[in-house]
């Protein structure tokens, strides 16, 4: 199901007193079910991307639809609570919270008045492989893996149709990245999410289901199969 | 979570950054506090103060020798000319009270006799024997020179006895009956002013006469200072203290009884040289020297001596410096704090830009956010302001005690105090502070781009 779709999206970066194309024309959609990679160099535009289909940058032109309503329309605020869960590659938790608190956190902005369980949270904890004790400690305790699984069971509990994670595997070791990725995979498998990784990582993009190259000569995706 | 949890753990969890913020605005609100309760008990002491004091002035003659040199002429001259002087003061609105010290005294040609005698007093001649002299008196005269007059027996002189101008006199409390028995209080004094003439062999004649009794209704003994301040053994031996409206009323009859018998008429038996006035506060001392100068000026003969003032400008310099001291730094200190205050708190969201964007990372409401902030921020800000409360009594208490050094015969007791007044406005201003100083910076922190700040 079409879940995600860019139209025309086009941003520039202000270089000095010129425009620094960065996305020109953007048309692409996202299904649910579905584990997307976007790849491309080093300042093709893929964090740009990123940031426009996550709220956190306004687009210049173009628009950017969840389920065929402009996000715009839905509220950005309300989008990013209701809609989408990022994961950045520096992890971006809450340092003197606990790992359990950051996922609490994460529930009691999405699910608002909801009563919030500690033990669902502790649950999302011990599908992304920390257990217990560790969920108790300080997120600054624990190491980078530990640290960016949290970020994922943080993604998961939102309960959202998307997941987009920024180099998810970019500060972790090898063995973690793999885990990362299987999560990933089970959950646009087996959770019908759709997950948008943005990675450099050909081991992450190879074990995707559609690879976006964000080529810069055009400013555009190109599918990669 | 909820807002509350996440405000509480945002503050224990970071132990050494909320102190930090509950250090400073201690500090400053102990700062602006201390200036503030010192500039309020320096203005309520300088106005304690001065409603404590009272003010007299005496206007006195200097010179009694050369008094004593003029000739009739000259001396009713002399008299009416501050007679002129003092009814124009009395009249001035910042005199509250003002009395005329007119007393007897005995001259060539006359005298005043009576029926009691004092071992200090003695002369030679028979017709001067148990001479006394006759001081008319009010409340004013007694309230100033309270500590220069003791009652030492009965009573002194009060209000119905000048309304009703009762013969009533207070005595020296060595007088006694020639006999040296004691005066009883409630006795009779029998006061006779007489007129004469002295022939060349010596012999008295009497032209005039006319007695007066006087009811003895308390006893006095005078201080060496008294003795100094107003007494002139020539003028004043041990004054029978009497209502200075009797002591009037009896001038006029003793007056239009020698123009009635043609007699030559002795002006100086009745003296007033010193005018006694009561101000309405320290700050007419000015005002009544100005008067003073421009009716006085063309004379060298008379002083005018203030009280009251002796404490109040002895300490006025220090009152002042404390005075303008303590608002001048509580304007700095206003100013510091909401700067200094604007800008430890800056600093202190500043370091939450990162929280600030993973919180919007997450879709969580502005207001949420900001309301989160500044609750930290205030618990922190109030919790340190009212440990100021406390703090900022004690230091200005210190600072006054040290700044200030005041008789304790001014003012016993001030203290600088905290009151719900300054409560109010210590939370009201504080508050203020905490809020401009936090949304400010809150608002400008959620209008980063949060991609900025996250990727």
């Amino acid at each position: 199901m079409k879940i995600l779709e860019t139209k025309n999206l086009s941003f520039a970066y202000k270089d000095g007193e010129q425009n620094r194309q960065i996305l020109n024309n953007v048309n692409t959609s996202f299904e649910t079910g579905v584990f997307y990679t976007i790849l491309g160099a080093s300042g093709s535009g893929k964090s740009t991307f990123l940031s426009l289909i996550g709220a956190l940058e306004i687009p210049q032109q173009g628009c950017i639809e969840y389920m065929g309503k402009n996000i715009n329309d839905i509220g950005l605020d309300k989008y990013r609570r209701k809609n989408i869960a990022l994961i950045f590659q520096n992890y971006n938790l809450i340092t003197y919270m606990t790992a359990i608190e950051n996922v609490l956190l994460a529930m009691s902005i999405s699910k608002e008045s909801a009563k919030i369980e500690n033990k669902e949270a502790y649950h999302y904890l011990s599908q992304v492989g920390i257990d217990h004790s560790k969920a108790n400690r300080l997120v600054t305790k624990l190491s980078g893996g530990e640290q960016q699984r949290v970020a994922i069971a943080r993604a998961l509990s939102t309960d959202v149709d998307i997941i987009i994670a920024d180099e998810p595997t970019g500060n972790v070791d090898q063995q973690t990245s793999r885990q990362i990725v299987e999560i990933f995979k089970n959950l646009a498998h087996n959770e019908n999410k759709c997950i948008i990784v943005v990675t450099h990582s050909k081991e992450v993009s190879d074990e995707s289901d559609v690879v976006l190259f964000l080529d810069t000569s055009i400013q555009n995706f190109v599918i990669q199969v | 979570m909820t807002l509350v949890k996440r405000i509480i753990l945002s503050i224990t969890r970071r132990p050494i950054k909320s102190l930090l913020l509950l250090v400073l605005s201690f500090a400053l609100g102990t700062f602006i506090g201390s200036s503030y309760l010192i500039s309020r008990a320096v203005n309520g002491l300088e106005t304690n103060i001065k409603d404590n004091l009272d003010t007299y002035v005496v206007i006195s003659y200097k010179d009694i020798d050369e008094y004593k040199n003029l000739n009739n002429l000259e001396y009713k001259d002399n008299q009416n000319k501050f007679l002129e002087k003092y009814n124009e003061i009395s009249m001035k609105e910042y005199v509250d009270n003002s009395s005329l010290l007119q007393y007897t005294k005995y001259t060539s040609f006359s005298s005043w006799n009576s029926n009691i005698s004092h071992p200090s007093i003695s002369f030679f001649v028979d017709y001067l024997k148990y001479s006394v002299s006759i001081m008319g008196t009010d409340l004013l005269f007694f309230d100033f020179y309270e500590e220069t007059i003791d009652i030492v027996e009965g009573r002194c002189i009060n209000k119905e006895d000048i309304e009703n101008q009762r013969y009533v006199t207070i005595i020296d409390k060595d007088y006694t009956y020639p006999d040296g028995s004691e005066i009883q209080i409630g006795d009779i004094v029998k006061v006779e002013y007489n007129k004469f003439d002295l022939e060349t062999d010596g012999t008295v004649t009497q032209l005039n006469s006319l007695e007066y009794e006087f009811e003895v209704i308390g006893k006095y003994e005078m201080k060496d200072i008294g003795r100094n301040k107003f007494l002139d053994e020539t003028y004043l031996m041990y004054p029978l203290f009497i209502p200075n409206n009797l002591f009037s009323q009896i001038k006029n009859e003793i007056e239009t009884t020698n123009l009635n018998k043609n007699l030559n008429y002795e002006n100086n038996t009745f003296i007033y040289l010193n005018a006694l006035f009561k101000l309405d506060s320290v700050d007419s001392i000015e005002d009544f020297r100005n008067d003073y100068l421009r009716l006085f000026n063309d004379s060298d003969h008379y002083e005018a001596i203030t009280t009251g003032d002796e404490y109040y400008y002895d300490i006025k310099g220090s009152l002042d410096n404390m005075s303008m001291i303590s608002s001048v730094t509580m304007f700095i200190a206003g100013v510091t704090s909401i700067f200094i205050g604007t800008l430890i708190i800056y600093l202190y969201l500043k370091d939450r830009t990162k929280e600030i964007g993973i919180l919007i990372s997450m879709g969580e409401y502005k207001k949420k956010i900001i309301i989160q902030l500044v609750c930290e921020v205030a618990i922190l800000g109030l919790i340190g302001l009212s440990l100021s409360l406390i703090a900022s009594s004690i230091l200005g208490n210190v600072i006054m005690d040290h700044g200030l050094n005041i008789p304790s015969a001014i003012i016993e007791d001030y203290s600088v105090n905290i009151d719900i007044i300054y409560i109010f406005c210590m939370y009201g201003i504080g508050a203020v502070v905490i809020i401009i100083s936090s949304i400010i910076p809150v608002w400008h922190l959620l209008k980063s781009r949060p991609k900025d700040i996250l990727l």
